[in-house]
């Protein structure tokens, strides 16, 4: 008879860590929501760089204006990233239902990987201008 | 009866208390927060000549709205996570609690008289936070969450827990592969009752379950038969998924960097791992 046990620490550290990540981002959000303006991104902030999912929030406003092209160069594939979104939510939905994990089919999670690095290039392609 | 509520100490079941009437307080300051934004909010929107001199308008109107509700339903989270035993909820809580607190600071320092009062409603909610924190953190209460769940300790709760999640398809069992192989109570428990249905229909006596098959050591590359250390069960193990370390490092960095895309390490295979789990008590070994 032989019991294996080890204590899983550096999971806890991480989640901690993580805790402390949602602490400060929160904080980020409320910091600029206090002051009337809209939160930025926090890597273009900081660094200077875009990620890529900078620029939805203004390409979100450029297509309120009916400006279609500057949409498209602020979030290159900000369509297929709500499209992967929509699809994604209803995998999980019907895995749900059918009481399976929650877990997106490999294929899926390989389509984001792509479609994020892809828009991640695009963004450097485009220019600093629509960072 | 829930048997956790039964087996706390004083000291936890104030800090219970203590939070929930914490969280009401703040919930009364945040609808007035709420408030005045939307009523803010519906003036410009008046002014506003068209969409595009709304959109900015409605972008940070539902921001902050999706934002006060997160933060409601996390602290709700934790405070049950905290009635459940999990004993790094109270770490964690902690930590919120300590930026909580240097961002209340901040604002009191940098508002002006106008927002002074909205301020310092916040300031009895946060005291009984911090009671609420210091009850937690007694040696009574430390020693009822080194009793939880996930440790030596076998409850009622635990047991049917590890019976839902044993039958869903987020577990893989090791020991028995089928729905079937659960007792009826289990199955019952576990929402599967066509597992019951097939049997009373047939009028024939409940199949026992199998008999555990050996699990694999991966360190010593034998077989060996696991006998739980809480609940001496050789009901056998499953195998329960969760969130890796690796998993939690990317949910960090799409949060800070990425945040409209921080769920996908939820959800995706690679970033979980799997833990062994006593199919009685939900026990983990090894």
């Amino acid at each position: 008879m032989h019991v294996l046990r080890q204590p899983d620490r550096l999971r806890c550290a991480t989640k901690a860590i993580a805790a402390i990540a949602f602490g400060a981002w929160l904080a980020w959000n409320v910091m600029w929501l206090a002051r009337g303006q809209l939160p930025p991104s926090a890597l273009r902030q900081l660094a200077g760089l875009p990620v890529p999912t900078t620029g939805m929030t203004r390409a979100v406003l450029a297509l309120g204006e009916g400006r279609w092209l500057t949409a498209l160069c602020f979030s290159p594939l900000g369509g297929v990233y709500l499209l992967l979104t929509a699809v994604s939510l209803m995998v999980l939905v019907r895995r749900w239902r059918q009481r399976t994990a929650l877990v997106l089919p490999r294929g899926l999670a390989v389509a984001w990987a792509t479609s994020l690095a892809a828009g991640w290039l695009l963004k450097f392609l485009i220019g600093p201008r629509y960072w | 009866m829930n048997p956790f509520k039964s087996a706390a100490p004083k000291p936890v079941d104030l800090a219970m208390r203590l939070l929930w009437i914490a969280l009401a307080i703040s919930g009364v300051s945040i609808l007035w927060g709420v408030g005045s934004t939307v009523v803010v909010a519906m003036r410009l929107l008046d002014r506003a000549r068209d969409l595009s001199d709304a959109m900015p308008t409605i972008v940070m109107l539902v921001t902050t709205l999706a934002t006060t509700a997160v933060t409601v339903a996390i602290e709700v989270v934790f405070i049950l996570l905290l009635r459940r035993r999990v004993a790094w909820a109270r770490i964690v809580y902690l930590v919120l609690y300590g930026l909580g607190l240097v961002w209340w600071l901040y604002m009191i320092v940098t508002s002006e008289w106008g927002s002074i009062f909205l301020v310092l409603l916040g300031l009895v909610p946060t005291l009984l936070r911090g009671v609420a924190l210091f009850q937690l953190f007694r040696p009574e209460s430390g020693r009822w969450f080194a009793g939880a769940p996930e440790r030596p300790t076998a409850t009622p709760a635990a047991t049917a827990k590890a019976t839902a999640r044993a039958a869903r398809g987020d577990v893989r069992r090791e020991s028995a592969t089928d729905v079937a192989a659960l007792t009826p109570l289990q199955a019952f428990a576990s929402g599967r009752r066509d597992a019951l249905r097939d049997d009373d229909a047939a009028g024939t006596p409940r199949r026992p379950p199998p008999s555990p098959e050996p699990v694999r050591s991966r360190h010593e590359g034998a077989s060996m038969q696991i006998r739980c250390p809480v609940c001496s069960s050789e009901a056998g193990l499953f195998i329960d998924k969760r969130m890796s370390a690796g998993g939690w490092v990317l949910f960090v960095v799409l949060l800070l960097f990425c945040f409209p895309l921080c769920w996908l390490p939820f959800v995706i295979d690679a970033c979980k791992e799997e833990t062994r789990k006593c199919m009685s008590c939900g026990s983990r070994i090894g």
